[in-house]
């Protein structure tokens, strides 16, 4: 017999008495969006983001200009890159993303390969820009997944703030592996 | 049979450096403080706790079940699914595959299943390049150790050590211990490996088998960096990871990281539910020795745990021990509450490493009631004829004394006056241990029981 | 008004009979009828901690044989009592009497709040006051909130020593800290032990405690060893203690005014 099926035959032969599954609430507060937005922005300033408000599309295009400045980037919103080949993704220094949602709990942003070319674009670049329309913002991480089961991907990914680590005397270091930055460009037009 | 690790022993050890106790201890509850102030922003954050503690139950009471769901699910989503009955079956699964796709140089993020089917020694063996990535699971590859946490692998190095020992092993300026110019010296060089990685092994936090895909969680990034690069992902589990439903993961990812560290989630969760085209990823799901936990009643819980290290960080005897004081995969008080389970002679100390305060109980994400279980592994270690020792004799001793109330008030009275007069007799080495530090209770005039007879002598006689 | 057995583990009726007294007598202040049953043996803990459970049956048997006969068993150590109520039933398989008497016992804290009788101890006390709140008592009878748990602070040993006048109570850094005594893991552990009885000294020291409380006399006893050894600036007594020499003080104020009235 396999591995599998012995192992599967093993844990049915074990009589472990049957406890029901809980029902799960949301924990939603009545809260108005703006109150929600700023709990999110709060909650991005604490895990080591940047984040700039923007109401058109003009805006966010000037933003984007100014924080990547001369700096090699690879913008995935505008246009598609899925011919670069990976060896040469490290050598860009920024790359900008689309966020398709906000967690106002934790700060954090869910990404995923519906518009990434390579997936190792969540944490290849040394700095990063997310962009979010405020309609996308959810209070908690159990709305977060109401929206995540409508979705289909492959790899999607939570990212709260740059990649860090504190393993060095537990001092926080931003950009162990992933972006030593991350700017969340927030469209509350939207 | 292997030898019994004697915590005690280590923990003196540790001990013989009472300023690093101190920095070990304040560096942990300084995590432990993280965490409190990160849980009391959560108004609903004890009802989570039951909520996790309820999914995980209901999980393990339908195991089988779930895990079947999960394979079928992952299938269908293009992950190729192995299981391995024990730690060496595991390792050749790996092996394997590595084989297969011709790898010489991969790259792994942090997985305690890993390290306890010990796969890097066992790829070293057979001229495999293994490099963690995690920053901290570096640093204790680098010093050729083991982690002394499971969250944070590191915590028993201080910058000094971490400075000196990049400096001998990736050439840093000497003396140069600042922990941003060593994470980035690290950074630079990981960057390599894992542009040169042939595949990537990663652990598993969660394993959804409403969906079949699985979530890792790191604050490094180095998951979704390693994983995405090269062409083959292996990830390896334990089975009691499998949880039901994906809306279950909100519930653990609120709760994980703040227990943790006292963030309010892991800078990454990574959810891998299909290989990208051209890719391949495996997964590899674990039994060695968990169905026989299972099957434990009194310690079936234990499997619940979901390894955020909340348990060692507020153990007033893990932060003044140290990780590596427990000799075991896991340290600390979940570590205590498994290890016996895996080989009760070596790991037969580990129930005693406690005070059975019980913090941990009450920290837990998953409300395992680890200090109830240190308890019981202590009766089932008491009860082993094969660990029979001195103190056992002792014990039985003590009980026939304490059961017999003239010969139980014969031997305390003069116990006690032993205790003055002929310290070394009848007091064995225990009560020269209490006397190493601590002064002898002073012998009091009377007993309760004659006060008390005195006091009701005079009341008749009112 | 409920009868009551007064339960006095072994090591206060061999070290700190003053602890016993100071329980019985302020459970009498209170107008209780209180009987001490003589020969109590050991409830078994430090047996059943380091893993023989199973030598205490006949102490345990022994002890709670005393019992049967009252409403409340009462005693001034969460512990004990948390040991008695949670570990001896599985000795006691085919005993459903003394099952049932082991339910019945109360530590000290436990006993008054379950009386409602909380408002009822009054009176003067001059100290600044630690209160060291034991693993048992708080994290097991529930005597308080501990630390690790979120939601409102509430503390029933705390609300006792607030009542008293004259009483500053001082808080350590570390809320609920355990003193490192822990039954034989005291001895077996001694260097942890002593190491974590030294850092909660230190902690009560520094919060400016002159006087260290707890519901548990065994975690005083290490901790009192310590202190006498190393020549600290602190006492310890059990809550008892305090609560009854407040008492006292509050009753010869009220005799000595009326004297000079």
């Amino acid at each position: 017999m396999s591995t599998r099926n012995k192992l599967l035959k093993k844990l049915k032969n074990i009589s472990v008495p049957s406890v029901s599954k809980p029902d799960i609430p949301t924990f939603e507060q009545s809260l108005p969006i703006t109150a929600v937005r700023e709990q999110f922005v709060q909650q991005l300033k604490a895990v080591g983001a940047n984040v700039q408000l923007i109401t058109t599309t003009q805006e966010q295009v000037q933003w984007i200009e100014a924080l990547v400045g001369q700096s090699s980037y690879i913008d995935t919103l505008a246009s598609d890159h899925s011919f670069l080949p990976l060896s040469e993704v490290e050598n860009y220094q920024w790359v900008i993303l689309q966020g398709h949602i906000g967690v106002a709990e934790n700060g954090a942003i869910w990404v995923d390969d519906n518009s990434l070319p390579t997936r190792a674009l969540t944490a290849i670049c040394e700095k990063m820009i997310i962009v979010l329309p405020q309609s996308l913002i959810v209070q908690n991480m159990h709305l977060a997944y109401e929206m995540v089961c409508k979705k289909q991907y492959g790899y999607g990914v939570f990212i709260a703030g740059p990649s860090k680590t504190a393993d060095i005397e537990q001092t926080l270091v931003k950009g162990a592996h992933g972006a030593c930055e991350l700017t969340v460009i927030i469209d509350i037009s939207q | 049979m292997s030898n019994s690790i004697n915590h005690a022993r280590n923990a003196a050890q540790f001990n013989q450096d009472p300023q690093k106790v101190t920095w070990h201890d304040k560096a942990l509850w300084h995590v432990r403080e993280k965490r409190d102030s990160s849980a009391q922003q959560i108004q609903e954050w004890e009802t989570l706790r039951t909520l996790a503690s309820q999914i995980k139950a209901h999980t393990l009471s339908q195991l089988g079940d779930y895990l079947e769901l999960f394979e079928k699910q992952a299938l269908q989503n293009g992950i190729r699914v192995h299981w391995a009955a024990d730690a060496q079956e595991h390792n050749q699964i790996v092996y394997r595959l590595l084989q297969k796709h011709q790898v010489s140089k991969v790259v792994k993020s942090k997985s305690m299943l890993t390290e306890e089917c010990q796969l890097n020694t066992f790829l070293y063996q057979k001229g495999i390049q293994v490099t963690d990535t995690d920053l901290g699971e570096r640093i204790v590859q680098l010093a050729k150790e083991p982690p002394s946490h499971i969250v944070l692998p590191a915590i028993h190095k201080t910058r000094e050590e971490v400075g000196e020992l990049f400096h001998r092993t990736m050439q840093t300026e000497a003396g140069n211990s600042d922990p941003t110019y060593l994470t980035k010296a690290a950074r630079k060089d990981l960057r390599e490996k894992f542009l040169n990685a042939d595949a990537a092994i990663t652990g598993v936090n969660f394993a959804v088998a409403e969906t079949g895909e699985f979530v890792v969680c790191t604050n490094e990034g180095n998951v979704d960096l390693g994983a995405n690069l090269p062409n083959l992902h292996i990830a390896c589990m334990g089975i009691e990871k499998v949880i039901p439903e994906q809306k279950d993961l909100g519930v653990f990812l609120r709760l994980l990281a703040r227990s943790a560290t006292g963030q309010p989630i892991t800078t990454f969760s990574s959810h891998f539910k299909k290989p990208s085209k051209g890719r391949e990823i495996h997964l590899i799901l674990v039994d060695n020795g968990r169905s026989e936990q299972l099957n434990r009643e009194d310690f079936r819980s234990s499997l619940q745990c979901i390894r955020c290290g909340a348990c060692m960080n507020t153990c007033p005897i893990y932060r003044r021990s140290g990780g590596h004081s427990y000799e075991a995969t896991i340290p600390g008080p979940i570590g205590a509450i498994l290890s016996p389970g895996k080989d009760l002679k070596k790991y037969s100390q580990l129930p005693f490493a406690s005070t059975l305060c019980g913090a941990c109980s009450a920290v837990c994400p998953v409300k395992i009631d680890i200090d109830t279980q240190l308890y019981k592994w202590r009766q089932i270690i008491g009860k082993d004829k094969s660990l029979f020792t001195k103190k056992t004799l002792m014990m039985k001793i003590g009980g026939k004394m304490l059961g017999d109330y003239s010969l139980y008030h014969f031997t305390a009275q003069l116990g006690k006056r032993a205790l003055r007069l002929l310290p070394s007799w009848l007091i064995n080495n225990h009560f020269n241990a209490w006397g190493k530090s601590r002064e002898i209770p002073e012998v009091p005039v009377q007993t309760f029981s004659t006060w008390f007879k005195n006091q009701q002598h005079h009341e008749h006689k009112k | 008004m409920p009868h009551i057995g007064l339960f006095i583990p072994c090591y206060i009726e061999q070290f700190y009979p003053q602890v016993g007294v100071a329980t019985y007598e302020l459970l009498k202040t209170l107008g209780y009828q209180i009987s001490f049953p003589l020969h109590q043996t050991c409830c078994g803990q430090p047996l059943a901690n380091s893993g023989y459970a199973c030598e205490s049956k006949k102490s345990v048997t022994q002890l709670l044989s005393r019992f049967e006969a009252y409403d409340y068993v009462v005693g001034p150590s969460a512990s004990c009592v948390y040991h008695i109520r949670q570990h001896t039933a599985s000795l006691l398989k085919d005993h459903k009497p003394l099952k049932n008497t082991a339910q019945k016992f109360l530590d000290l804290t436990e006993f008054i709040f379950s009386q409602n009788r909380q408002n009822d101890i009054q009176g003067f006390f001059d100290g600044r006051i630690a209160l060291h709140k034991s693993c048992h008592g708080l994290r097991r009878l529930k005597l308080g909130k501990c630390s690790e748990l979120m939601g409102k602070e509430e503390n029933q040993q705390a609300v006792l020593l607030q009542q008293i006048e004259g009483i500053e109570i001082v808080t350590p850094q570390r809320a609920d800290e355990c003193c490192g005594f822990g039954g034989t893991f005291a001895v077996t552990q001694e260097v942890l032990s002593t190491r974590m009885g030294m850092d909660r000294l230190q902690d009560y020291l520094n919060a400016g405690a002159e006087i260290l409380t707890s519901g548990d006399m065994s975690c005083l006893m290490h901790l009192d060893g310590l202190i006498k050894r190393n020549h600290l600036p602190l006492k310890t007594m059990h809550l008892a203690e305090i609560l009854y020499q407040a008492v006292q003080q509050k009753q010869s104020s009220v005799k000595s005014s009326a004297y000079v009235q």
